[in-house]
């Protein structure tokens, strides 16, 4: 199949080579001369060989053809008979295989439908979706194609007519190129011939293959970069192809400020202008339909052109022409002062869609930016956000700094980082004054609680004072009856002591008196022993009993100490109270106030920057007085920015003692002294300024002097 | 023994006081071991008597103070 198709694509080339000659005949397209040179070339008018019939003839060949074309998914199942005979003819003998696969080709009764995909045919319906599928909602700009297509005769589109239509809808630089053919075929046009699965056409490979060959053959950058221009206005990113075709307002704002100034807005009718603003105006109608509408204050349009676009469009809608047709610069400067007139205020060629843009993005308010320098509308809408959430005002960053990218140098990010900050601080000192206020909402709502909680610890400490008061009365009688109890056992052992004393003495009496007396010693004897004995058991029994007592005196005591410890916890439940009176920190309830100050303060230092916290506590360490003292805070506030760190080298180069004290304007003077001294001097890279931030330090000094004024009336 | 020849009777004397110091002693402690029991059934009584009537409005107050709690940390 490849051999085939090759051999009709040389066969093709010849021709295509001879009829862009011959224009207007289309590619692809065989004329009549040379189709009857064909016919001619492969015996064409030639009869049956005797003996053979039509039918007999059209079977041979089918089965010719089916052998020859087996393995090449070709179905030849269709033609009559006599065609197939007339092919087999033209076939057998002389015909080579690029005439057998051009006459199939040619053969209006062997369609494509039954032999199968052809090399260089598609059909209208096809290209046509394949071209919506390629371009989008974009397709229209390719609109031309059509018009080519009208005056040719044949229903079917080809590689060189497609060509000429990218030709007509990229512009001239294609012409250089000369590759109307391989553009087709990277569109699929041949997608078999190239043996791809399947012909879906990719935009982007396109501008990728576009520009590789650009450079290959050693196109001006100014081309490559048209080429570049071509593909963002239809959407292609430089790192992806969406299949929808994004719009850029960046790009779009950029395009507009370049040609307005450079060219001036009559002379900047471009083409690639053009067909941004027609992008952007079929994507700002979707983006601010009525049903898009943000905010009460978004202008209700049910008609999403713009007020001159809306009545120019019925204007030439009621003369036939299209509203999207190209103003002159005449009509295009009537258009502009008659919306000047309507709107009672200038406009120029930003505030129209673009200011549309804005306003979809970030509210009505910001729409009126759009007439102002692309610094100040970063400004503007950073401070827009700042009135709002957090969350909206990080969205907002992301999408300007993303714009920022896209348009360079332009915008310089320390006045993002300084709008930033102003934000966030001021976000977050709001926060602040609504936490001190739900505290004070507190304070004034709290007193009856707290009331009623010293009510309640008193009632409990009077009910456990009244209920363990006569325990305790009782428990020191008991006390003091044990002691009784005491006493009398001791008084009890003396008594036995001296009974067992006197025993002794009757004893020792007894040996020393004569045994004729010692019996009348002996009843007193037993009388006291008798008596001793008995003492002693009795005092035992009673010494016992009191130890009983006395632990079970010790138990009941134990009793009331729970209780008491309750009525402790009462007591403190009062001291609580009684702080709760007080004002309550903040803290306390959860409000991380001091939290959110060390953000503050934080984000201050972070950027370098600290501007708009002016309401908020920055600093505590007093007023500068020295020249330690005013090189710090400036390092505080500035020293993250490139170049604007002072250190030891300032000392040296001023010639100046730390601890010296000074007024500010030294120290301002210094300063300026110090960084001129930095332009002109040879210092490293990394730390010289160079003419754009000299330019930014003038700003940045103005704001430091309202800092140092701050920090002397803390 | 002052002297080695006491008379009889003054033992006699002696015997008898001790005898009845003893019985004193033993009527006293008797009665203070009495009061003491009673005391301390009376302490008995009135510990119950405590508990049962702090158990309650301890209770009370605890739930008091946790509800208080909470409908000042709703504020």
């Amino acid at each position: 199949m490849n051999l085939m198709a090759r051999s009709v694509k040389e066969k093709m080339k010849g021709a295509y080579e001879e009829r862009e000659a011959h224009s207007p005949l289309v590619e692809g397209e065989v004329s009549s001369s040379e189709r009857r040179a064909l016919d001619t070339s492969m015996g064409s008018g030639r009869k049956p060989e005797a003996g053979s019939s039509n039918k007999d003839s059209g079977k041979a060949v089918r089965a010719e053809l089916q052998k020859y074309f087996e393995g090449k998914k070709l179905n030849i199942s269709g033609g009559s008979d006599g065609q197939l005979s007339r092919l087999k003819r033209r076939f057998e003998g002389t015909a080579t295989e690029e005439q057998m696969a051009a006459y199939a080709r040619e053969s209006k009764s062997v369609t494509r439908e039954k032999v199968g995909p052809l090399p260089g045919r598609m059909s209208r319906e096809r290209h046509d979706e394949i071209v919506k599928r390629a371009f989008g909602k974009d397709a229209d700009i390719i609109e031309g194609w059509k018009d080519l297509e009208k005056g040719g005769s044949s229903s079917k589109i080809d590689p060189g007519a497609y060509a000429r239509t990218v030709r007509a809808a990229m512009g001239d630089d294609f012409e250089k190129t000369n590759q109307a053919e391989s553009i087709a075929r990277r569109f699929g046009v041949r997608v078999e011939e190239l043996g791809l699965e399947k012909a879906e056409p990719d935009y982007g490979s396109y501008i990728d293959s576009l520009q590789r060959e650009n450079a290959d053959k050693g196109l001006s950058e100014a081309q490559v970069s048209k080429l570049e221009t071509i593909a963002k206005q239809f959407g292609i990113a430089e790192n992806g192809y969406p299949e929808k075709a994004e719009l850029d307002y960046s790009r779009y704002a950029e395009l507009i400020r370049k040609e307005h100034e450079n060219k001036g807005l009559d002379e900047a009718e471009t083409l690639e202008s053009k067909a941004a603003r027609s992008a952007i105006r079929r994507e700002i109608s979707s983006l601010i339909g009525p049903k898009e509408v943000r905010g009460s204050e978004a202008e209700p349009t049910a008609d999403p052109l713009p007020g001159f676009l809306r009545e120019e469009k019925r204007r030439r809608e009621s003369r036939g022409i299209g509203a999207e047709d190209k103003k002159t610069p005449a009509e295009e400067r009537a258009l502009v002062g008659r919306l000047e007139k309507e709107d009672g205020q200038p406009i120029d060629s930003r505030s129209g869609n673009f200011g549309r843009a804005l306003s979809y993005w970030f509210g009505p308010k910001a729409a009126a930016l759009a007439g102002e320098s692309w610094n100040k509308v970063l400004i503007g809408v950073m401070e827009l956000g700042a009135s709002g959430h957090l969350k909206k005002i990080s969205e907002y960053r992301g999408k300007l700094k993303e714009a920022e990218k896209k348009l360079g140098d332009l915008p310089k990010w320390r006045f993002f980082a300084r709008a930033w900050q102003r934000s966030k601080v001021n976000s977050l000192t709001k926060k602040i004054g609504r936490e001190q206020n739900k505290v004070s909402k507190w304070e004034s709502r709290k007193a009856p609680y707290i009331e009623r909680l010293e009510q309640i610890a008193d009632h409990m400490q009077q009910t456990i004072e009244v209920n363990l008061r006569p325990l305790r009365e009782k428990l020191e009688s008991g006390e003091r009856e044990l002691g009784h109890l005491r006493a009398t056992v001791e008084a009890y052992r003396k008594n036995r002591n001296i009974t067992a004393e006197t025993l002794q003495g009757l004893r020792e009496q007894k040996r020393v008196l004569p045994y004729g007396k010692r019996a009348e010693i002996n009843s007193r004897i037993k009388v006291a022993e008798e008596s001793l004995k008995e003492c002693s058991r009795e005092l035992k029994k009673i010494e016992k009993t009191t130890v009983v007592r006395q632990k079970t005196l010790s138990q009941l005591k134990a009793r009331t100490e729970p209780w008491q410890s309750r009525w402790d916890s009462y007591k403190e439940l009062k001291n609580q109270a009684e702080k709760y009176k007080e004002p309550v920190d903040p803290e306390e309830l959860g409000a991380d106030i001091l939290g959110m100050r060390q953000k503050i303060e934080g984000a201050g230092k972070a950027e370098g920057e600290g501007r708009g916290s002016e309401s908020v506590e920055t600093r505590s360490e007093g007023a500068p007085k020295t020249w330690l003292d005013y090189v710090e805070l400036w390092n505080r506030y500035n020293g993250a920015e490139a170049g604007y760190r002072l250190d030891e080298a300032f000392f040296e180069g001023m010639k100046v003692k730390k601890d010296l004290e000074i007024k500010p304007e030294e120290f301002y003077r210094a300063l300026e002294e110090y960084f001129d001294a930095q332009m002109a001097a040879s210092v490293a890279p990394a730390k010289r300024i160079d003419e754009r931030q000299r330019d930014q330090l003038g700003d940045t000094l103005e704001y430091f002097k309202r800092i140092v004024g701050q920090e002397s009336n803390s | 023994m002052e002297n080695d020849n006491l008379p009889m009777e003054k033992v006699d004397g002696i015997l008898a006081e001790l005898k009845r110091q003893e019985a004193i002693l033993k009527a006293e402690s008797g009665a203070s071991l009495a009061r003491l029991d009673g005391l301390l059934e009376e302490v008995r009584v009135l510990a119950d008597r405590a508990d049962r009537t702090l158990k309650i409005v301890d209770r009370q107050a605890e739930q008091e103070i946790a509800s208080l709690g909470e409908e000042l940390a709703a504020i």
